[in-house]
């Protein structure tokens, strides 16, 4: 299976407690009158510019098993390399916003907007995730209709440049996928075009498999801690 | 002086289009373009800054600040240089290579513009050998870097490397900022400085430029 997903506009559009936790706000705050506004404006200028799209393609262990090998034949030291094998069926996914968004958040700044800029960054950012959740339920609505899992499994991402995956991971992830179909390119530090997007592996299997414990060298010194709201995501469920 | 008071009150409200109006009021009234910098502009940056350290404001408060300083600053600026007086000082940032996250690097250099300082911004995948390379070219004294990733902070090292091997320590300093590192891991590598947040920032460039 490879395909270009049409994400509905409405799967990539976050909360509000999201953004403002983006923009160091507590969910407990009363939000003055000026950064609702605030609010407003820059999630105005988001549906007008997203422009959201998703590519996925399954990718067999091997494949996988390649991908996260780095030079000398070895394979990294991350979270995903320690559990990719637990999982039972696995896919590349690729996300983005598009162009117009990205491009619109530089203008903002260059034009002395930082408030609405960095704030409509926020939006995106939280949307992005929401295209990353959306990927993540239609690989596993896909296998479902296959009958290949049974009710406990889950499907979560995991991207290069976390949880110990280096971010040059990502050129390999592209070799395989092939995002130019939906826009996206990748530059010689790896990095992605347009910014707002994101990439990574969905593993589904059972759910245990995704309870990781955080004694890797890496999350002594992490303070993203995705690993631990991926959990919260699934338990959620329960 | 209620003119400059004004300057500093609205730009800790945001009002861009009134800090505008009173700078050009000020001009009008004869008050020097550094007495507007100085008493109006940052000392308003200033207050806002502490208050976004002690959390009393929010980010969006401090960002609506700084464009109302930009605001002010738009009018004054072609005065300070035709007068030759120059910034309290040069710094290069940018989020690291392989480092796309920038937000908070860029609110890093617009709470030193607005501390006075002159702010090249290298922006986002910045190599260690570009911002060395900047920094000798402009003659900044201190390099700031930032990162989000714990896979790219490693990269911040290969700077220090690179001061050290053409015997620039010491004369360009190094700060770095981001999620990932710490106090501890500043040390680790060599930098001079890890800041906290942006305000904090601000504080140790003075510290480093004193």
């Amino acid at each position: 299976m490879r395909e270009i997903l049409k994400i509905p506009h409405d799967a990539v559009i976050p909360d509000v407690e999201e953004v403002m936790k983006l923009q160091g706000i507590p969910s407990d705050s009363i939000l003055p009158p000026k950064i609702t506004d605030l609010y407003k404006r820059a999630f105005s200028i988001f549906i007008e510019t997203k422009d959201p799209k998703g590519l996925i393609g399954e990718v067999s262990a091997t494949d996988l098993e390649n991908i996260l090998t780095i030079a000398g034949g070895n394979i990294i030291n991350s979270v995903i390399s320690s559990m990719f094998k637990k999982g039972t069926n696995l896919a590349l996914f690729v996300f983005t916003l598009g162009t117009e968004i990205s491009d619109t958040i530089n203008n903002l700044f260059a034009k002395n907007e930082f408030a609405l800029g960095s704030m409509l960054d926020s939006i995106a950012s939280a949307s992005a995730d929401r295209g990353g959740e959306y990927g993540e339920k239609f690989f596993l609505n896909y296998l479902r209709d296959l009958g290949s899992v049974s009710p406990d499994h889950r499907a979560l991402m995991y991207s290069p440049g976390y949880c110990g995956w280096d971010i040059t991971g990502q050129k390999k992830l592209f070799r395989y996928l092939k995002p130019g179909d939906i826009g996206i390119s990748i530059n010689e530090s790896s990095l992605m075009t347009p910014i707002k997007s994101i990439s990574g592996v969905i593993i589904s299997g059972k759910k245990d498999i995704h309870y990781l414990k955080e004694d890797f060298d890496f999350c002594k010194t992490c303070t993203g801690k995705n690993c631990r709201e991926r959990i919260l995501r699934i338990k959620k469920e329960e | 002086m209620d003119i400059i008071n004004s300057i500093s009150t609205q730009l800790i409200s945001g009002n861009d289009k009134d800090v505008a109006s009173d700078t050009k009021k000020a001009l009008d009234s004869g008050i020097s373009a550094e007495t507007i910098l100085n008493d109006g502009l940052i000392m308003g940056m200033n207050i806002i800054g502490d208050r976004f350290r002690d959390h009393e404001v929010f980010l969006p408060d401090v960002l609506m600040a700084a464009k109302a300083m930009y605001a002010g600053m738009e009018l004054i600026k072609p005065i300070l240089i035709k007068s030759g007086i120059s910034s309290r000082g040069k710094i290069v940032i940018g989020t690291i290579q392989g480092d796309l996250h920038d937000i908070g690097k860029n609110l890093v250099g617009i709470m030193l513009k607005g501390a006075g300082y002159e702010v090249i911004d290298l922006g986002h995948d910045v190599s260690p050998e570009k911002f060395v390379e900047v920094a000798k070219e402009t003659g900044a004294t201190i390099i700031g870097m930032s990162a989000l990733l714990t896979t790219t902070m490693a990269n911040m090292k290969e700077v220090v490397k690179i001061l050290k091997n053409e015997n620039l320590d010491g004369k360009i300093r190094t700060i770095i900022g981001g999620a990932p590192v710490s106090d501890q891991y500043a040390s680790d590598i060599g930098v001079d400085k890890y800041s906290f947040d942006a305000g904090n920032a601000v504080d140790i460039v003075k510290e480093l430029m004193a």
